[in-house]
This record gives structure tokens, C-alpha cells and sequence, in this order.
């Protein structure tokens, strides 16, 4: 009998501190574990007692990559829970203040932290040494555009604070965008390219049945609103969600993990997004998919990274699209009146749903919160990857399994927190 | 003179992280002199700072850092001519941090014409624990060499007629 385990005790190139160990005896795997050891960081304890108003940016500082999401979907649930609609120029600037997000967070993962994968390299820095500095820089420039999003419509950069709920603290004139649609269009064209780049990598040839998990709305392609479905038929309001999801602590992750009701594990995401809403993107986005051979009926999740740069495309083209047709509210608010109640809002952040439930007094104070963000859902999806995925390579080199397992996790763009950059890869045989 | 010529102080850290607060505190406590150069703030990712670098000549990046010197020690690199120690990345939010920013502007030949690094050594880098007393100490002694340094000299007073 021979057993051995494999195991990373910090993932490098992810956001946060997170490990993975893959157990194997007599050449079949037993285990696979992705662990997230970072600290519970209490978000849902200490919003008890506070105000509604300050949801937004308390939340927002759970990420440094993605906050514009957690500001999204708790103003949305806010929102819901007191009766207020926002609509016109207001819900599309909220909706280009998410397409900032996109391209700043879906680029930084596929350039810096994921392509190294697929080339051969440790990092970025070795990847730009070696003939690709100039790939390196046109995604520099293509996330500045994003950058420059955020920090024209949130008011800076990381943890923006123009948000609020009923809308915005201070919205733009339209001859303020000028700059930005200039940039904006400079970053089309770099977007196109970083599309084809990373078509061109060789791509595992891997797939599973997955089931997909994503907002569908209606007339747009998901980030702020619509209803959950997934590929195998689910269509419920989000205020349903808890009655199909369920969340659940398991003794190797700080993280609780989210499956649904019936036990089964689900993937939510870009890859999630373009299978269910495909059709809803822009014409220039789907010619790029087309050009590329990607389409819905992708289900090999090493190719998510030209779908994130497709999706950083769409963005682009959506902000244009968003700046043309913007005119200056009236308000930057929408009046409103507190009430007690529950609000429920999911958006899609750029590793997927977000979803946010608070329990509200009459004064707006908050009574209760609930959020689930991407990396829980997907973390049992993960570690059926590394199951299914390395189960033909168990008789190579460790140091070629450990590999895969983790391209394999990056596919993910697994957001712990903040990332960590030391490896220290431990084979234990018996 | 121009923007590229200006001085750019970069502050890296975490305001919220006990002593990893020392570049922010460094840069904000320079941007509140209106000094004559220019002053930012970073969490201090590589892809951050190389943005940052973009079209400027000299570059000081201030950021705190744990190599096991004494609390409050200041750190001075060249990074045209010194390799930046594994420990300007340990303590940053992010992991890839000040080192690999350096690196990374390096390989796309965006390293400034002048790139300086101060690194405070702190202890305690908490999640809402205060700066250390020491590393205060050494905020202030920073802020008064950087500013003595960067600021343009102040016109002479008239001569009396």
C-alpha cells in the first residue's frame, strides 16, 4: 500500500492565504482539501447595530479587489428592504462604476497572477523578463482604464466612497467624461488584444458537468440585478435564495462553504455568466468570443481566463456605451424613508454572485446581515476539480501535480482576502 | 518643473495593520505640508507601484517592513543598485508587495531614473493594534528628512534696499 499527500501550506498568486492538500493511496485520490486558514473576519457580527447607511463602505472593506461589488449588493439590499427604486442615469452609473471593477480585477487575475501558469513561469516578473513585457504592460495600461472607472465614479481608486444608499454622494456632468472615454477607447483596442493573447495559450483538455450558477436579467448582460438561475433549469427571485443555497463549516477551511439545498457543489463566475447570458453581451464582445472559439457550451474552466478577458472587452464597450448615453440626474439621491424590514440583493462580482440579506429596524439600523461572497460557493467546486483534474496525472512528478492543482484553483480567482506570495510544497509518503 | 521631474513619495502600508501604517503615515503627514513634490498613498501592489512609477524620474517609496533589526530602525535602498530584501514583500496587505513592484517596473524598463526605498522596522502589524511608539518616532525623523530633502528651497526675502 503506498499513500501520499500532496500539499501547498500557502497558494501563492490568489488573493489571501489559502492551501490545498490532495491525499492519494494506492494511486487513487482520498481527499481533497482547499483550505482558507486566514482569520474569520466577523463583517456580519459588527454590522449588527449599525447603520444602514454605513453598509457600503464597511463592506466595501472586505476586499481590496473587488469592494465596488460588496457596495453594490448591500445599497441593492438596502434598497429592497425600504421600498426605494433606482433607476436612469443613477443605476447606470452604478452599473459603469461595476464595469471599473471588472476590467481592474478581471485583468489584474489573468495578466499577473493567472497567464504565468499557462507559460511556464513563477510570476509576472519572470514572464515580463522573458519576451512578454510588453503583453505585461499593455494589461497594465488596459486595468488603468478600470482604475480610472473607479476613481472617477467612486471617488478613489480602492475602497471607493461616492456610494450610497438611494445612489451616489456626487454624480458626474457629462462633460466631465471626456478623459475617461478617451482612455476608454484607447482600452478597447488593448482589450481585443489581451482577448487573442490568451487564446493562444495551451489549454489543459479538461471538463466536467458542471452546474452554473449566475443573475440572468432580462435585457443585460448580469452585474447589478436579475434572477438567480443555473444551467440545469434553477429560476428563483434572490429572495429565494436561501431556501436553494446553503452555507456550512467545514473543520479545514476558516470559510463556510456554499452548496445547494440538495448537497450538490456548484461553480458561479465569468465561466457561470457567459454560459447562461452569452447572448446578452455586445456584438464586438461575441465576435471576439466567436473569433476565439469560445462559446456557452464551454465547460473547460482552464479557458476562464480568455473568458475574464472577454468579459474585461465587455466591460470596456458597456462603460462606452453607458457614457454616451448618460445625461446628469437631478438628484444624486433618490429620496427615501427608513423602515423596518428584510432586503435581499445578489450582483455579480467578478468571481460571481454576491449575495446580501440584512434585517432592518425602523430607524435603519441594521439587526442582522448575512453576505455570501463568490469563494465560498466555489470552494467545493474547487476541490472537485482537483479530484477529477489530476486523477490522470497521479503517476507524474510531484512537482507537475502540484502545478496543475494550482492552475486548477486559480481558475477560480479565488478571493481570500489578500494574497501571499510564499510556496512551501510538502510531499508526505508512506 | 514638470511632473516627471517632481519628486514622487509613495507611502505603502495599511492604516489598519498596527505598525504596517508607516509609509501611509509618512506620506500623509508630507501631503498635509503641501510640500513641492508630489505625495500617494498605496496598498503597495506591484501592479499598483509600477502604475505609479509610470513617467516620473525620481521616486521614494516609503513602506514598513519586519527583518528583525530593532523596532523604529530605518532602512535606505538604491534599487538601481541594491537587492530589495524578501522582507519588503512580507509585511505588505498583499503579499506582492514593494520588492516585486521594484522588480516588475525593472523588467518592463520603467524603474525610475532615481528609485529609493526607506523601510521602518516595526513589531506589531495587527489588525487594529496602534503604531508602536518607536515607529512614530521614526514617522516623524522620516517626514523631516524627506521634506528637507524634496522641498524646493524657499525664495530669499528681499534684500533690503
Amino acid at each position: 500500500m503506498s499513500k501520499k499527500t500532496i500539499k501547498v501550506d500557502m497558494l501563492a498568486r490568489v488573493e489571501g492565504e489559502g492551501a490545498f492538500a490532495v491525499k492519494v493511496k494506492d494511486g487513487e485520490i482520498v481527499s481533497t482539501q482547499f483550505r482558507i486558514f486566514e482569520p474569520p473576519r466577523f463583517f456580519e457580527a459588527f454590522l449588527r447595530g449599525r447603520d444602514h447607511s454605513e453598509a457600503p463602505d464597511i463592506t466595501a472593506r472586505i476586499c481590496g479587489i473587488c469592494p465596488v461589488a460588496y457596495q453594490m449588493s448591500s445599497v441593492h439590499a438596502m434598497e429592497a428592504a425600504f421600498g426605494i427604486t433606482v433607476d436612469g442615469p443613477l443605476r447606470d452609473l452604478r452599473r459603469l462604476l461595476y464595469c471599473g471593477e471588472w476590467i481592474e480585477s478581471h485583468i489584474l487575475h489573468a495578466a499577473m497572477l493567472h497567464a504565468p501558469d499557462f507559460l511556464g513561469y513563477a510570476g509576472a516578473i519572470e514572464m515580463a523578463n522573458d519576451g512578454h513585457a510588453d503583453t505585461v504592460k499593455l494589461a497594465l495600461e488596459l486595468k488603468k482604464a478600470g482604475n480610472a472607472i473607479v476613481t472617477f465614479v467612486g471617488g478613489r481608486e480602492i475602497h471607493p466612497i461616492n456610494v450610497r444608499v438611494g445612489g451616489f454622494y456626487k454624480v458626474p456632468h457629462k462633460r466631465d467624461f471626456f478623459p475617461l472615454r478617451e482612455q476608454l477607447l484607447k482600452a478597447r483596442d488593448l482589450a481585443e488584444a489581451f482577448v487573442d493573447w490568451t487564446a493562444g495559450f495551451d489549454f489543459p483538455d479538461k471538463a466536467r458537468d458542471y452546474t452554473l450558477v449566475a443573475l440572468k436579467h432580462p435585457d443585460e448582460y448580469p452585474m447589478n440585478e436579475g434572477r438567480i438561475v443555473s444551467n440545469r433549469g434553477l429560476d428563483i427571485p434572490v429572495e429565494e435564495y436561501n431556501a436553494h443555497f446553503r452555507e456550512e463549516h467545514v473543520a479545514h477551511s476558516n470559510a463556510l462553504q456554499g452548496f445547494m439545498t440538495d448537497g450538490g457543489a456548484y461553480l458561479c463566475g465569468p465561466m457561470a455568466r457567459f454560459a447562461t447570458s452569452f447572448d446578452l453581451m455586445s456584438e464586438r464582445t461575441r465576435s471576439a468570443a466567436q473569433r476565439v472559439g469560445l462559446g456557452p457550451e464551454n465547460r473547460n474552466p482552464y479557458r476562464s481566463i480568455t473568458i475574464r478577458a472577454i468579459e474585461a472587452l465587455y466591460a470596456v464597450d458597456e462603460a462606452l456605451r453607458i457614457i454616451d448615453a448618460y445625461e446628469m440626474p437631478d438628484a444624486p439621491v433618490a429620496p427615501f424613508m427608513t423602515r423596518a424590514g428584510t432586503g435581499m440583493a445578489a450582483t455579480e462580482a467578478p468571481r460571481g454572485l454576491l449575495f446580501h440579506r440584512y434585517r432592518l429596524e425602523k430607524d435603519g439600523t441594521i439587526a442582522e446581515a448575512q453576505i455570501v461572497p463568490p469563494t465560498s460557493q466555489n470552494q467545493p467546486s474547487i476541490e472537485a476539480d482537483l479530484s477529477e483534474y489530476i486523477a490522470d496525472i497521479l503517476d507524474q512528478p510531484d512537482e507537475t501535480i502540484r502545478l496543475l492543482c494550482e492552475q486548477t484553483i486559480r481558475n477560480y480567482d479565488p478571493c481570500i482576502s489578500c494574497a501571499t506570495h510564499f510556496l512551501d510544497l510538502r510531499v508526505d509518503r508512506e | 518643473m514638470n511632473e516627471a521631474d517632481r519628486p514622487l513619495v509613495i507611502g505603502v502600508g495599511n492604516l489598519h495593520a498596527g505598525d504596517d501604517a508607516a509609509g501611509r503615515l509618512v506620506a500623509q503627514r508630507l501631503a498635509a505640508k503641501n510640500p513641492g513634490f508630489d505625495v500617494f498613498e498605496s496598498f503597495g501592489a506591484a501592479a499598483d507601484l509600477v502604475t505609479a512609477f509610470e513617467g516620473r524620474a525620481h521616486v521614494l517609496v516609503v513602506d514598513a517592513c519586519l527583518s528583525g533589526a530593532a523596532i523604529g530602525s530605518i532602512h535606505r535602498f538604491d534599487a538601481h543598485t541594491d537587492k530589495l530584501p524578501d522582507y519588503l514583500n512580507a509585511v505588505s496587505s498583499h503579499g506582492i508587495g514593494v520588492a516585486q513592484g521594484v522588480e516588475l517596473a525593472r523588467a518592463l524598463g520603467m524603474l525610475p531614473q532615481t528609485c529609493e526605498v526607506i523601510a521602518i522596522e516595526g513589531r506589531n502589524f495587527a489588525t487594529g493594534a496602534p503604531v508602536s511608539a518607536r515607529v512614530t518616532a521614526s514617522i516623524a525623523a522620516c517626514v523631516s528628512e524627506i521634506h528637507n530633502r524634496f522641498s524646493p528651497p524657499s525664495p530669499r526675502p528681499p534684500a533690503p534696499q
